[in-house]
């Protein structure tokens, strides 16, 4: 991942916090590796639920992620599948398809 | 007339409302000449032989085999596809189709960037070519992606869903 680091802020619930520092605790670790793990692993398997994978193809063919955005989600190789659907659903490539 | 080059997954789609009118099948011969390798009826008739809706598409599509243009071909070895994709995308690009007709869905990206000078189109999208050109009614091209949805669980495909907007 490199070492670029991005600060984040954000607020959360008490008793999240407390029970991320305690785990952090027993690993030996802080706050931030614990959120970081945390964090990693949810992006890791929520782009792997294929309802959720959906969601993500309708928000880029709705042009609300871009192309770059929807690599860093799902990956390279499935977003070339997915940006050649969304050629597909394009009324111009439609019309040159109906021309051809 | 334009060449149109299919794979086994796309003939099966074709294949899922045969018998209906309009046979989508007779739809795209009416209008593209219709070619696909040997090594895509050899798949076609592997998947005939399942006792399920796909496998009664295949028939249905070999029932009509004198339609289409079936041609040998050589395999590009070092094409990562199944041999029917592999064998269809090397004709695709062979003949200099103006189509190549696929609705494997999770390789578009790299059957797209193995077309030479061939538009690559999925059924949804050429049933809305068939509409747009008056070759089907939206009603028609609407009833082929239902009985599709249903037979390939496309229904909570987002991309099928916005290409049925595009039937209207």
């Amino acid at each position: 991942m490199g070492s670029d680091k991005k600060r984040v802020q954000f607020r959360a619930p008490h008793r999240l916090v407390n029970r991320t520092d305690a785990l952090a605790d027993v690993l030996g670790e802080d706050r931030t590796d614990v959120l970081i793990t945390a964090l990693r692993e949810y992006l890791q398997s929520a782009t792997h639920d294929d309802a959720l994978t959906q969601e993500i193809a309708a928000a880029y063919y709705d042009d609300e992620i871009s192309l770059e955005q929807l690599k860093s989600l799902v990956g390279a190789e499935e977003a070339a599948n997915l940006r050649v659907l969304k050629q597909q659903l394009s009324e111009d490539f439609v019309d040159e398809v109906a021309d051809a | 007339m334009s060449r149109l080059v299919a794979d086994t997954s796309a003939l099966v789609s074709l294949g899922i409302a045969a018998g209906e009118d309009p046979d989508p099948l007779a739809v795209c011969t009416a209008r593209y000449e219709v070619a696909v390798p040997s090594a895509v009826v050899e798949e076609l008739e592997t998947v005939a032989s399942y006792d399920d809706a796909h496998g009664r598409a295949a028939a249905a599509v070999l029932d009509r085999r004198e339609e289409i243009a079936i041609r040998s071909v050589d395999l590009d070895a070092e094409f990562p596809l199944d041999d029917g994709g592999n064998a269809a995308v090397t004709l695709a690009n062979d003949l200099d189709a103006a189509l190549f007709l696929c609705d494997e869905f999770t390789q578009l990206g790299l059957i797209h960037a193995s077309l030479a000078d061939t538009r690559l189109v999925t059924t949804p999208t050429l049933l809305s070519v068939l509409v747009r050109t008056d070759a089907l009614s939206t009603a028609d091209a609407t009833a082929i992606l239902d009985a599709n949805g249903d037979a390939r669980s496309w229904d909570s495909n987002s991309y099928v869903q916005r290409a049925r907007s595009l039937l209207e």
